[in-house]
């Protein structure tokens, strides 16, 4: 790719990834290291990385970079937040039932389901990002949304 | 090949289309399933819901500070290699040229102070050179004298006064100022040189004061002749300063190219070196 692909891709995709490294990595810091990060990765390898794949490169790195950084970080966080998000259960929507949905997942299955829904790719285009097959891909994505709906079932009985 | 949806398998027919991973036939064959059983129906929406949609408010923002700028590219060619080859090429030969120039302004600068032969202050001013030069005896000190060959010294002296008479001003006057700088108490030693020694002395002392008369003169021509080994020297004067003057002018050029890319650089953020296609090193600005 030459440097008006890699402009483009900054004016295209930065918003879709910063959005994706925010939920990836639970602060807005941490995710503007990661796309910061992610960009000058794909400058230095823009020899060899295609324009129309420029996009799952972008993702490829900003997911191995949350996922490396701050796994263990956020899983720290999860086992201190989840007392506190059973015992104030006032959702105020449903966008927001499911933004707390979404924090309850590993960060795997967070990633999952947003390169699914966020940006659309199929189960082996998220794969060849996450490094997995695409069977794993289907039933770590499943076996999320599940979790998912069982949430909002939960909060709308409390409601 | 019609999709078979049933109790056992819609939840993951349900989950398929909430990915949009089912194909048209597989679409309808799982509404017709949910058609057929509408307690079903809530499941699907609720599976439906957990469909997340982005929030295009968060934005990342200073995406100028993520975009890059145009990198110059110098390739370094064979013709580049030919080009660098001739400039270095041609700074030695200005060096050179320099060095040649230096040395004619130093001839011209001895050429200016050279003052006629027979004149007292020209004649001073040589000797004081020729004190400072090893090679003649004279210029050895009295110290060193008295070690060495005192006796011979001092019967040189004396035998020049008496034998050479008819001798030019300057060299009479480069032996009263010897002389005078000699030990009065060497006179003393006269009696004492032997006879045998004389004639020695009678021949080199001549050679001394002859070699200082045409050494006054000499000293540029022999300047010239040693300095001019140069490669430009060994050419005729009007090619050498034509191709001196080529040299300049490639020069002035090479500069005014170089102080392109340097205007030119200003503007760019980093820099790579490639010989080919092959890429050498990158620089950033």
């Amino acid at each position: 790719m030459e440097l008006t692909d890699y402009n483009a891709c900054v004016k295209q995709w930065a918003d879709a990834l910063f959005r994706f490294a925010i939920k990836c990595t639970g602060n807005t810091e941490d995710a503007r290291d990661v796309v910061q990060n992610s960009f000058e990765v794909l400058w230095q390898k823009k020899a060899d990385v295609q324009a129309d794949k420029a996009k799952a490169f972008l993702f490829q790195v900003a997911y191995r970079q949350s996922i490396d950084n701050y796994r263990k970080q956020s899983r720290i966080s999860y086992k201190e937040v989840l007392p506190e998000e059973r015992t104030r259960q006032t959702p105020a929507g449903l966008k927001q039932a499911l933004e707390r949905a979404l924090d309850r997942l590993d960060e795997q299955s967070k990633a999952l389901v947003m390169l699914k829904d966020y940006e659309g790719y199929n189960y082996e285009e998220i794969g060849q990002i996450t490094g997995l097959n695409s069977s794993q891909v289907k039933v770590y994505l499943h076996r999320a949304r599940k979790m998912l709906k069982d949430y909002l079932v939960s909060v709308e009985n409390v409601l | 090949m019609m999709a078979m949806v049933n109790m056992n398998n819609y939840e993951e027919y349900i989950l398929l289309y909430a990915d949009g991973e089912l194909n048209e036939a597989e679409t309808q064959a799982l509404l017709a399933f949910i058609a057929r059983h509408p307690e079903l129906q809530g499941e699907l929406d609720m599976y439906m819901d957990t469909k997340l949609v982005p929030d295009t408010t968060v934005v990342y923002e200073h995406k100028e500070q993520l975009l890059k700028k145009e990198t110059k590219t110098i390739a370094l060619g064979n013709k580049w290699i030919y080009s660098a080859t001739a400039a270095c090429a041609a700074l030695i030969l200005g060096f050179i040229f320099m060095n040649m120039n230096n040395d004619n302004r130093q001839t011209a600068i001895a050429d200016n102070t050279k003052q006629p032969v027979d004149t007292v202050p020209a004649v001073v001013q040589h000797k004081e050179e020729l004190h400072s030069t090893p090679v003649s005896p004279i210029v050895a000190t009295p110290e060193q004298q008295e070690k060495k060959q005192p006796a011979t010294y001092v019967a040189t002296i004396i035998k020049t006064k008496t034998t050479k008479a008819p001798q030019p001003v300057q060299v009479k006057k480069q032996e009263e100022v010897i002389v005078k700088q000699q030990n009065p108490t060497q006179h003393t030693e006269v009696p004492i040189v032997k006879e045998q020694r004389l004639p020695k002395q009678e021949q080199t002392m001549p050679r001394v004061i002859v070699r200082q008369e045409e050494i006054v003169p000499s000293v540029p021509e022999d300047g010239n002749t040693k300095e001019h080994k140069g490669l430009l020297a060994l050419l005729p004067e009007k090619e050498r300063f034509e191709g001196v003057r080529e040299i300049g002018d490639e020069l002035g050029s090479k500069l005014k190219k170089v102080k392109h890319i340097k205007e030119d650089l200003q503007q760019t953020e980093a820099v790579s070196f490639r010989i080919g296609r092959k890429q050498l090193f990158s620089i950033q600005l």
